[in-house]
């Protein structure tokens, strides 16, 4: 079980959702979608314990 | 083809000037003319291609080329997998073994006990030598093997999602520049290639440090489309039902190997873990589903 801060980043608008799943399989305590600049995206999953970003 | 005739080999080229001395390919200045001398099954096709009247027609020429050269390719595949194996190293382990018994009888021959205890030494000695060699060979010429199978499989993802593609969207040319990639996928060079991509982290695997690996650019290829497709069958599309088995093997995996911890999405996503997503699809038999 992964535990701390992971991220994925410049995530073209079509991938996200598929991002997001992903992340769900491995139960994080919560997920952020974040908007960058160039119009993709940075997707946060925070999982119990360990280290944070 | 062992070390000796791979450096004599080297050494006829390099003496013979021949194109390994060139620094350019040909240019053709009659593409038609040469495209038909040097490639006629695709000129053959692409004509038909170009003279069909329907996108179905389109597709299906261009599919019977796909699967025609994926069929040769891999009939020469099994051929040259099976003279790696016959003309390797347990031969040459073999004869060295045998030379070294022979060697043994003959100091046997002045029956005295210092003769007998050095043949015996001398024996295991030469023996441990031929073994290390051997074993050491077979090994580094197994992981190769295993490679190819490994970037073989990842193409062949490709290709098959391209097949189910209009002509426009992956054309004879796109799926014939995925064939020479399958086909160099097989050799002993694209072995050696894919193998040092990311020789950094293979090299260090007990050095994997989770930190590292936490934040990854996007990026997606055909093994991680194969790893996506193997947990949501039939092309991984997160609407798609979970296959719990399938998803439940690749966590073992990733928790028997040096990413133990890493986050599945991150397993896909990074483009640094090629070779280790490559080894996940070796390990697990992990075959495309060629699409409906």
């Amino acid at each position: 079980m992964p535990t701390g801060t992971f991220q994925t980043t410049d995530i073209p608008e079509e991938e996200v959702d598929n991002v997001i799943a992903n992340y769900k399989l491995d139960e994080p305590e919560k997920i952020e979608k974040i908007k960058q600049s160039n119009g993709r995206w940075t997707v946060i999953a925070t999982f119990p314990g360990g280290d944070k970003l | 083809m062992n070390k000796l005739k791979l450096i004599s080999v080297i050494t006829g080229l390099f003496l013979s000037g021949c194109t390994a001395m060139k620094q350019f390919p040909e240019k053709s200045i009659d593409p038609v003319a040469d495209l038909t001398k040097m490639d006629k099954h695709y000129a053959t096709t692409l004509s038909a291609i170009n003279a069909a009247k329907s996108e179905a027609e389109r597709q299906k020429l261009r599919n019977e080329a796909i699967d025609q050269r994926l069929r040769v390719i891999d009939l020469h595949f099994n051929n040259f997998q099976n003279a790696l194996a016959k003309e390797g190293v347990q031969t040459n382990f073999s004869v060295a073994v045998t030379q070294i018994g022979l060697g043994g009888v003959g100091a046997f021959v002045g029956n005295g006990t210092s003769q007998i205890l050095s043949a015996v030494s001398g024996g295991l000695s030469g023996t441990q030598q031929a073994y290390d060699k051997s074993i050491l060979l077979d090994k580094a010429m197994g992981a190769l093997l295993k490679q190819m199978i490994a970037s073989r499989k990842a193409i062949l993802v490709k290709i098959y999602i391209g097949s189910n593609q209009d002509t426009r969207s992956y054309s004879l040319a796109a799926a014939m520049n995925d064939l020479d990639a399958y086909y160099y996928a097989g050799s002993i060079p694209g072995a050696i290639a894919a193998t040092s991509t990311d020789a950094t982290i293979k090299n260090s695997e007990a050095e994997i440090k989770l930190d590292d690996l936490r934040s990854n650019i996007f990026s997606k290829d055909e093994s991680s489309i194969l790893l996506q497709s193997y947990i949501r069958p039939p092309d991984g599309d997160s609407e798609t039902d979970l296959n719990l088995e399938n998803l439940n093997k690749l966590r073992d995996w990733l928790n028997a190997s040096p990413l133990k911890g890493l986050p599945l999405q991150n397993f896909f996503s990074n483009e640094a873990l090629r070779s280790h997503r490559e080894s996940a699809i070796t390990d697990l038999n992990i075959k495309p589903t060629q699409g409906e």
